[in-house]
């Protein structure tokens, strides 16, 4: 063998060494999140689904009823019920959120006194536990002492709304809430887009003499599409999963719970207090189904309107 | 839109401005005023705005009615342990996927991308069984472990990595060093900035969790905050002074914590989304 | 190798290496006793529990009782929790709600044995629809610990201002309804008669009594197709909706019916043989409280259901927990248990120990109901159509509809869970 031919293959042992320790550390540093992913994460996938074709049996063995979960949710008026409140939720509320925390957005980023107190007051919502969040907004909601219907007795209204029991009133009531407790959010992560944005743009357009409703139009809103695309399905995700403010101003008896409660509300009470584990894990399927079609309507749509430049 | 507003623009932001920032703190300042009240007073039509006497008795009543040091306890359980395992674990894959290359890279990546698109409620009926069977119902470390490993954290941290050159790396590896030597003594602290907002994510998210700590603990004495305080309502009807001074009780040290890290707290919420 | 036997082997390995442990523990009193826990979800039947396990206690060596109480709300979760954990307590409450789950994972011991041969136990002696609650098939799987009828109770003082006399075995549904509309008085605040959404201690024993029925008899159909039920459960429903001398449902979410009754602000109400000790232990409804039998309809009928004890298949101390069994099975055990005034004890004989543990009521009521007792409707899932029954109704009882109006979907609903069975 000449030299040249064992430096050769000295090398390839070499590159091989490399390559197996390369995989021994890769491997052994995925190990942890990637044992946790599939305990955790992905066998349960698979368990809820297999969980929604079956009677579950807490001791004993789960029977196999194929599609009768399934059957029984289409027949079930309150599923129907659910899910309407659900998509009804997240088509006004995330909206209305993400228009006013753009406002905001952009109101903070100008050369004004005060932005980071106002930033912190607008955040404030999202760093209170939701139960105390749910629990001032169920007082501030009571017909008879409550501060709103107060203040718009004030304002000359007849300030008689029965937030928390009227059937036609309570989503309203939760989607303020869902509001109140999402704009700051949202509105310090399209901060942070519209900070990106250069200011050299501004300058040229001041030179064109473009007014600043035209530069929103022309320049920010353009800009700000990635992290609007971003904030818009997050936002929709989280509203579809809606459950810890029904959970907490809503209580179990009252008569308007039906207007109000959502998917993962009605998941929650088969699956962990009616013990239905094979219905409830039937309704969680169909959540998913729902997101994962939201949000793939949405990847496909970003196409003409998302600016990645 | 850098230039200086005018100023009669000023004036217009300001108004609309503060009119956002009275919405969003009335609720607090109502329910910190309503945890003064005597019953009486809250009930006034219309209503009393101010407390006659502060009355500290409601945050006596509370404080003694529920157990608040556990709860404080459990909650900082499970938040520095979801955050330390999660923020460990998803820096080391992190890592891996952003500067290594071997086989199964990609498939575990994708499991990854995966797993951050699924809402959580699919997973949480059989990690409730998985706990059960484990016999950790009931125990902080219940409360700890859905969180452990963070898929999300591993995507953020992997930004986060890519951006840091690989030079470094090639420059360790001719002085000897193993991968392992490395990721934790030049990578990870340059990542620092990434580990901690990531931390204040989990934190805060942890902070907040409802519906697993609602399930997994059902004793009292092993509620986290968000949970432990929604059986006030059962024991406080309508007692809304009280049921308001068990709210201030409950998101105080969040609120401090957050008031004096602000800035940490909003930079690094701001990083974790968008891109 | 399964799981199951991985388990078996550990254990009887970490079983007599205790036992070597313990041999070489030179004796030590304790490690002859086998202790074992007695699990209950009532704090107000805690004194007659502990009464009966004091005495246990003192009159053997071998064995030592400790009861453990956990509320209703966590108590099944835990008690499934530690089953599928294979750490059930020893001896616990079974409830007619819940046990046809437990049946089916088999986690219960049978006990038909244990009845046969026991010279404590004289099973003829308890009510026979207990008995066959807790059977599945040719195994028992708890034997009844109490039993409960529901009472007209009423607040003497409000009669006595009335001038009314007081309810008795001639009242009937008009009878009730004309001295609950005399009683009223909205000026004060007082209410003739409190009619809560609540099936045991409200609107169940009025649909029995009007000839209805709740769950068919071969558990496949909803009562609510029965126009007699749905008669009753609207009669029901006007007391609070249309006559007024009920307070709202919506009254009901700031005050609970007992909080109404022991306040003096109502003069008559529903409750279970169970709530006695809770009426005894405020001192103003002590006073002017009395109980009486339930008024009748077109016949008589008052909810009836009782707890059984049941032992854990699994237990370490078989023995033990059936010899606390037969002692709490037993005339000595229940009378003591009756003699609390906690619960009514199931066994014929025993149970005059709980009237006589109240002189100041008419406490016998509820036995003399047994004459015309109906089991509390249950089926496999009970808690799952009872929750849809519930929802349904919950409209109805805030005034914005009427039974008849809800009765199809509330019968569809339920039978959607009874198909289910």
């Amino acid at each position: 063998m000449s030299i040249q031919s064992r430096a050769k293959s000295k090398n390839i042992s070499h590159g091989n060494r490399e390559k197996r320790s390369m995989m021994f550390w890769g491997w052994m540093l995925i190990a942890p999140t990637l044992i946790g992913l599939l305990i955790l994460n992905i066998i349960p996938v698979i368990q809820t689904l297999i969980m929604s074709f079956q009677n579950v049996s807490t001791f004993g063995e789960s029977t196999w009823v194929f599609f009768d979960n399934y059957k029984r949710l289409f027949e079930d008026p309150k599923f129907w019920l659910s899910l309407k409140n659900t998509l009804l939720y997240g088509i006004i509320q995330v909206p209305i959120t993400v228009a006013l925390s753009t406002l905001a957005a952009v109101l903070l980023n100008q050369k004004i006194k005060g932005v980071e107190v106002y930033r912190v007051i607008y955040f404030l919502p999202m760093i209170a536990a939701p139960a105390a969040v749910a629990m001032v907004w169920r007082w501030m909601y009571s017909s008879d002492y409550g501060l709103i219907n107060s203040f718009l007795k004030f304002l000359g209204f007849s300030g008689n709304i029965e937030w928390l029991y009227n059937p036609q009133v309570v989503i309203w009531s939760l989607i303020i809430v869902g509001i109140w407790s999402n704009v700051g959010y949202n509105m310090i992560l399209l901060l942070s887009g519209l900070q990106e944005i250069p200011k050299s743009y501004y300058e040229a357009a001041d030179l064109d003499g473009a007014g600043t409703v035209q530069q929103f139009f022309k320049i920010t809103l353009p800009l700000l599409t990635p992290q609007l695309f971003f904030v818009l399905v997050t936002s929709i995700i989280s509203a579809f999963q809606v459950f810890d403010l029904i959970f907490v101003m809503f209580e179990a008896t009252n008569p308007a719970l039906s207007k109000v409660q959502s998917l993962v509300y009605q998941f929650y009470n088969e699956t962990f207090i009616l013990d239905d584990k094979g219905y409830g894990a039937a309704i969680v399927i169909i959540l998913v189904v729902l997101i994962m079609i939201v949000t793939v309507i949405q990847l496909i749509g970003q196409k003409k309107w998302v600016n990645y430049d | 839109m850098f230039k200086e507003p005018t100023n009669k623009s000023k004036v217009f932001i300001h108004i609309t401005l503060i009119i956002g920032a009275i919405a969003m703190i009335t609720p607090f300042i109502w329910m910190i005023l309503t945890s003064g009240k005597t019953q009486a007073e809250s009930t006034m039509i219309p209503p009393q705005i101010f407390p006659e006497n502060f009355q500290w008795e409601n945050y006596k009543n509370v404080w003694g009615a529920l157990p608040f040091i556990k709860f404080y306890w459990n909650t900082g359980v499970m938040i520095a342990g979801r955050v330390l395992f999660s923020t460990l674990f998803s820096a080391m894959a992190a890592f891996a996927v952003a500067k290594l290359e071997f086989p199964g890279k990609n498939i575990f990546f994708m499991l990854v991308l995966t797993q951050m698109m699924i809402p959580a409620q699919i997973f949480i009926t059989p990690q409730y069984l998985l706990v059960q069977n484990m016999g950790l119902l009931n125990t902080t470390t219940a409360l700890i472990i859905p969180g452990i490993v963070s898929a999300f954290g591993t995507f953020l941290l992997r930004q986060f990595f890519l951006q840091l050159p690989d030079d470094m790396m090639e420059a360790a590896k001719v002085d000897g060093a193993s991968i392992g030597e490395i990721f934790f003594k030049i990578y990870l602290p340059l990542a620092r900035s990434g580990l901690v907002s990531l931390g204040i994510f989990t934190a805060l998210f942890a902070y907040k969790d409802l519906m697993w700590p609602l399930i997994a603990n059902i004793s009292q004495d092993k509620m986290s905050l968000s949970a432990g305080i929604t059986t006030l309502q059962g024991q406080f009807t309508t007692n809304y002074p009280e049921l308001m001074a068990g709210s201030v009780i409950s998101i105080a040290p969040m609120v401090i914590l957050y008031i004096i890290f602000q800035k940490q707290f909003i930079e690094g919420i701001a990083s974790t989304g968008g891109k | 190798m399964k799981k199951e036997n991985w388990k078996k082997i550990f254990s009887a390995f970490l079983l007599s290496l205790s036992l070597f442990l313990v041999g070489c523990n030179n004796g030590e009193e304790t490690s002859k006793q086998a202790e074992i826990t007695y699990s209950i979800w009532d704090p107000v039947q805690l004194p007659g529990m502990q009464a009966v396990a004091k005495v246990f206690n003192e009159q053997q060596d071998d064995v030592h009782v400790n009861v453990e109480v956990t509320p209703w709300e966590q108590y099944w979760t835990k008690l499934e929790s530690s089953a599928k954990g294979g750490k059930m307590p020893d001896i616990f409450w079974m409830h007619s709600n819940e046990i046809a789950k437990y049946s089916e994972g088999q986690v219960l011991m049978d006990l038909s044995e244990v009845i046969e041969t026991s010279d404590e136990i004289d099973f003829s002696l308890f009510p026979e629809e207990l008995v066959e609650l807790y059977t599945d098939g040719d195994e028992q799987l708890g034997i009844p610990k109490d039993y409960s009828t529901i009472g007209l109770w009423y607040n003497k003082d409000l009669f006595d201002q009335a001038g009314i006399d007081y309810p008795d075995e001639t009242w009937t549904w008009d009878t009730l309804l004309d001295a609950a509309i005399e009683l009223t008085d909205q000026e004060k605040g007082i209410y003739g008669f409190l009619a809560p959404l609540n099936r045991e201690e409200g609107y169940h024993n009025f649909i029995y009594q009007n000839g209805g029925e709740v769950l068919s008899d071969d558990k496949k159909q909803s009562g609510f197709r029965n126009p007699a039920t749905v008669e009753a459960v609207q009669w029901y429903v006007d007391l609070s909706i249309k006559y007024g001398v009920s307070p709202t449902a919506g009254e009901f979410s700031d005050n609970s019916d007992m909080s109404y009754f022991q306040a003096g602000r109502a003069a008559m109400s529903l409750f279970g043989s169970w709530m006695t000790a809770e009426i005894a232990s405020n001192e103003n409804s002590n006073e002017f409280a009395d109980v009486a039998v339930l008024p009748a309809g077109e016949e008589r009928a008052s909810i009836f259901n009782g707890l059984a004890n049941s032992i854990s298949a699994d237990t370490p101390h078989p023995e033990a927990a059936i010899e606390f069994l037969e002692f709490l099975s037993s005339e000595e055990g229940m009378i003591l248990q009756g003699k609390e005034g906690g619960a009514i004890p199931a066994l014929k004989g025993a149970d005059v120990s709980f009237t006589e543990a109240y002189p100041q009521f008419n406490t016998e009521v509820f036995i003399e109901q047994m004459d015309y007792r109906e089991i509390k409707p249950y089926s496999k899932y009970t808690v799952r159509w009872e929750y849809e029954e519930n929802d349904d109704l919950i409209p109805v009882f805030f005034g914005d509809v009427t039974v008849e109006e809800v009765s199809e979907q509330l019968a569809d609903n339920v039978e959607r869970i009874l198909e289910t069975e």
